[in-house]
């Protein structure tokens, strides 16, 4: 709801003088001129949007583009939004389609709650704010709860050889904590045996099984056993979030808490039946301070997951400072990319980094980094089309385009449930004849054959 | 927890103006700590200057005076508090240091001073009056109304309720008449046991338009469900009435639960208690009453709206509490039942422009702050010295409840009948019964009884005075 109100028109109709004269001119809203004195002028004069396409390191270079998703991570849109009081707030995310049209020449603290203008813009107009009040964030946001938050490093599906590498790099930049995606196309008990004995004891794992073990018949026994890998500290919607008696089920044979996002099933059924341990929880400013109170309310800890660059992590630090159960380490994806594309980079030490106190996010833009990876417009990529084996133990090899389709098919219970000895491997175009004719073939949706003829 | 941040050290080390920012500017490359630098380009310097308190005397109105000072003779005190910024901003707020607030302590005001007001102003802690000025201030320098820095707006109008204390029903039948011509819709008051509830409705519904509703608080009175469930149902007769609060002691869950499968009217309960994750999984009420720091509302606001339950903002005080609260109402979707503020119990209101209601609500202010002035001029005429003491309610008086077989039961305080009521050691909410106050006649007889019920509740068979 925007206000366009005898407030914004009286200051419209007033010269930018003194408030004695601002006051006589309209006798009937003089409760408006005291605030003349210390007015801060925090209209949008103008927003930048800066095209970015930010490379992944070579470890997730190797496998984000197998789901479409994925890949598009290295997009991102940043912004820049000009207050006429000279300050200007940066922001990276999502833009509404009218959001310019709303907020451009409005009072930037007018639409910080609004989270429909578009996640990047709302993080522009809090640092704007915030900087232009000299505080932090966090202080517009609510009460400080906490000096340093909770990271966690993520990774996709890959073989445990690349986590090893992956969580490697973890450790060395200061993590403790480690989420990966569970899929049914890897032996994740084999991933474990991979990468648990590279871990020192305190590290710990996550796994995101998104609706993978399909229901407690397959997930029960599967989630018990995988608990003689301690450094295994939650599990992440192991079956489909609105099989609420499932989830309980779940709850009472694992010891390791389960976490669903937020909102599925409705909240209130989630808490009252008790469906899950935690909660995953995004979206905008208000949908996450709303999402985090409730949360705080059931005694429920929850990951923050805001993803992007620093410019996001940099803000879900400020999230953090004012949510008592944060507690969980936030997922932002950061990490994954060449450059964190602010300045000073996000240090951690001990699993946590230290909420920023300067004005602001309390980070810079790196702005070489945004001369480097600007590009004018994102590119209209299409689908992955490659070639996708994956190995049965039995001998049997299932081929498939992309991601997208082998993982539609086992969310549908199409192919056996994380079985033993499973793993799925690019099949690299070797010019043959035989794999450009298996390449046309999986055109036409998955293609089973008992032995592995490429 | 607070931040005294490299931020500060570096604002204090930077040098003011343009050039000044030219060359921090020019620093930042080089120098982390220095990112804060282009903050200062707009800084509208918000840290607080000083704080002022004034306490204030403000009147009942003529009914509520007859009424208020058995039970809470304190609630004519407020502490003003005025917070100037180094910007030259000044916000204000109070505190009803009787009710629900405190008086300023210098301690607080210590950790505000000298540090940016938005740093304070989600610390509950710091007290009503002090969180209001500094919302307050931080709105006004930024040009907003307080409610933006609050949350999203979902509304434009607040609803609010008029509010009164028992007091026979003639007496309701003024206020609620009072409350029509300023344009309330609702009327939230406290049902006794010391008075014949029907019979007051008796007397007040036949005065009420159709669409005016009425809300009783019965404070745990009701005692068990076993009291109660007649009770409630029998009182739906009275089509004025909407919701009841809290018929019997919240922490009673099963009660509340067979209450409210027993009256269609909807059964109201503080926020909290029980814990309101039980509240919740039990389904033990309809909605809440909700007060508190700016915090502590929005927290449980949230939650309220979360589960579907309307709720009444209860914060309490004159004019300036009342545009407080609407800021509140502005931002939260289920501040759907009209807001018990009780500035309609006074005789000034402290803010110009004073609120309007119509049609049982009121515009949501606009203007920078909360939108109001303070009446500086109604603060100079009810200003007095900050008392050392609470005022407690007097004990030379002589309170009669009146019971229909023909007995009376004499006591020197409400407390002590209220007392003797939620112990169950008195008829409840019989019909017939009454409350009065018997003046000093100067006989003999008023002195002796004065003095027996000091000591307690005097039950005599007939009615002697």
């Amino acid at each position: 709801m925007t206000s366009n109100l005898s407030r914004r028109n009286w200051f419209r109709r007033c010269a930018a003088g003194g408030a004695v004269s601002l006051a006589s001119a309209v006798p009937g809203v003089r409760p408006a001129a005291p605030a003349v004195v210390g007015n801060s002028n925090m209209s949008v004069k103008s927003v930048d949007q800066i095209f970015i396409d930010l490379p992944f390191k070579p470890v997730p270079k190797r496998h984000q583009y197998r789901e479409f998703n994925h890949e598009q991570r290295r997009f991102k849109m940043l912004y820049k939004v000009h207050l006429t009081n000279g300050v200007t707030g940066i922001g990276e995310g999502s833009l509404a389609p009218d959001a310019l049209k709303r907020v451009v020449g409005q009072n930037a603290a007018d639409h910080m709650w609004d989270d429909s203008v578009g996640s990047g813009l709302q993080i522009a107009l809090f640092d704007a704010v915030a900087r232009t009040n000299s505080v932090p964030i966090h202080r517009l946001l609510g009460n400080q709860v906490r000096n340093r938050a909770f990271l966690s490093w993520w990774a996709v599906d890959m073989p445990g050889k690349d986590w090893v590498l992956e969580c490697k790099e973890a450790v060395s930049k200061g993590y403790t904590s480690f989420k990966g995606k569970a899929r049914s196309w890897f032996d994740l008990i084999d991933q474990c045996e991979v990468l648990a004995p590279t871990l020192s004891k305190h590290f710990k794992i996550d796994f995101d099984f998104n609706s993978l073990l399909l229901d407690s018949a397959h997930a029960g026994r599967y989630l018990v056993e995988l608990e003689r890998f301690s450094n295994i500290a939650i599990y992440e919607t192991p079956i489909p979030q609105e099989d609420v008696e499932g989830n309980k089920l779940l709850r009472m044979k694992t010891r390791i808490p389960i976490a669903m996002h937020y909102g599925n099933p409705p909240i209130m059924t989630a808490l009252r039946e008790e469906v899950c341990d935690g909660f995953v929880v995004s979206g905008g400013a208000k949908a996450v301070i709303e999402a985090g109170t409730i949360a705080a309310t059931a005694g429920k800890s929850f990951w923050l997951q805001l993803t992007g660059s620093g410019v996001t992590a940099a803000w879900a630090l400020h999230l953090a400072a004012v949510l008592t159960h944060a507690r969980w380490p936030a997922i932002n994806l950061n990490h994954m990319f060449v450059s964190d594309m602010v300045k000073p980079g996000l240090k951690l030490a001990n699993g946590t980094a230290a909420i920023p106190d300067t004005p602001g996010l309390g980070y810079e833009l790196d702005e070489d980094a945004v001369e480097r990876y600007r590009i004018d417009r994102f590119p209209n990529l299409p689908r992955p089309n490659k070639l996708y084996a994956i190995r049965w133990p039995s001998g049997a090899t299932s081929y498939y385009r992309n991601a997208d389709i082998f993982r539609a098919e086992f969310v549908a219970g199409k192919l056996p449930v994380f079985a033993r000895g499973v793993y799925m491997e690019e099949v690299v175009n070797n010019g043959s004849g035989e794999w450009k004719q298996m390449h046309a073939r999986v055109q036409g949706g998955g293609v089973h054959l008992a032995g592995r003829p490429l | 927890m607070r931040s005294r941040s490299s931020r500060r050290r570096f604002l204090k080390s930077a040098p003011l103006g343009a050039a000044g920012v030219a060359t921090l500017s020019g620093a930042t490359a080089s120098v982390p700590a220095r990112a804060a630098a282009p903050a200062v380009v707009g800084s509208s310097n918000t840290d607080v200057k000083s704080v002022d308190r004034t306490w204030v005397d403000v009147p009942f109105r003529p009914v509520p005076k007859r009424h208020m000072h058995r039970e809470r003779p304190g609630w004519t005190l407020f502490e003003i508090t005025k917070v100037t910024l180094a910007n030259g901003v000044v916000g204000f707020g109070e505190s009803m240091v009787q009710y629900g607030g405190r008086p300023l302590g210098d301690e607080v005001i210590s950790r505000v001073v000298g540090h940016p007001a938005p740093e304070s102003m989600w610390d509950d802690s710091i007290g009503h009056g002090l969180q209001m000025a500094l919302f307050d201030a931080v709105g006004k320098t930024n040009d907003v109304p307080v409610h933006r820095l609050l949350g999203h707006q979902v509304r434009e109008r607040a609803f609010m309720s008029w509010w009164a204390c028992d007091q026979p029903g003639k007496d309701w039948v003024i206020e609620c008449r009072d409350a029509v011509a300023r344009g309330y819709t609702d009327f939230k008051a406290k049902a006794r046991s010391w008075f014949d509830l029907f019979d007051q409705c008796r007397e007040l519904t036949p005065t009420l338009p159709a669409h005016f509703k009425i809300d009783f608080d019965f404070n745990s009175l009701l005692l068990d469900s076993a009291h109660a469930g007649r009770y409630l149902v029998g009182l739906e007769q009275f089509k004025n009435l909407a919701i009841y609060e809290s018929p019997i002691p919240q922490s009673d869950v099963e009660g509340n639960k067979l209450l409210r499968r027993k009256t269609t009217i909807p059964i109201a309960m503080h926020y909290g208690n029980p814990s309101i994750m039980t509240a919740l999984r039990e389904e033990v009420c309809d909605g809440f009453v909700i007060g508190g720091g700016a915090s502590r509302v929005l927290n449980n606001g949230t939650i309220a709206a979360t589960a579907a339950k309307p709720f009444w903002l209860q914060m309490v005080g004159t004019g300036i509490t009342a545009t407080f609260s609407m800021h509140f109402a502005a931002v939260l979707s289920h501040a759907r039942w009209p807001a018990v503020n009780c500035n309609n119990l006074y005789e000034a209101q402290l803010v110009k422009p004073a609120i309007r209601v119509e049609n049982g609500s009121a515009k949501i202010p606009e203007a920078p702050g909360l939108g109001v002035d303070l009446d500086e001029d109604a603060v100079a005429r009810h200003r007095i010295e900050p008392l050392a003491q609470r005022r407690e309610p007097p004990t030379d008086i002589l309170l009669a409840i009146r019971f229909p077989s023909g007995a009376t039961i004499y006591y020197v305080s409400a407390r002590q009948y209220r007392a003797d009521f939620l112990a169950g050691k008195m008829p409840v909410f019989a019909a017939g019964v009454y409350m009065e106050e018997i003046p000093n006649n100067g006989s003999r007889e008023w002195k002796d009884l004065t003095a027996r019920a000091q000591e307690g509740a005097v039950h005599v068979g007939g009615r002697p005075l």
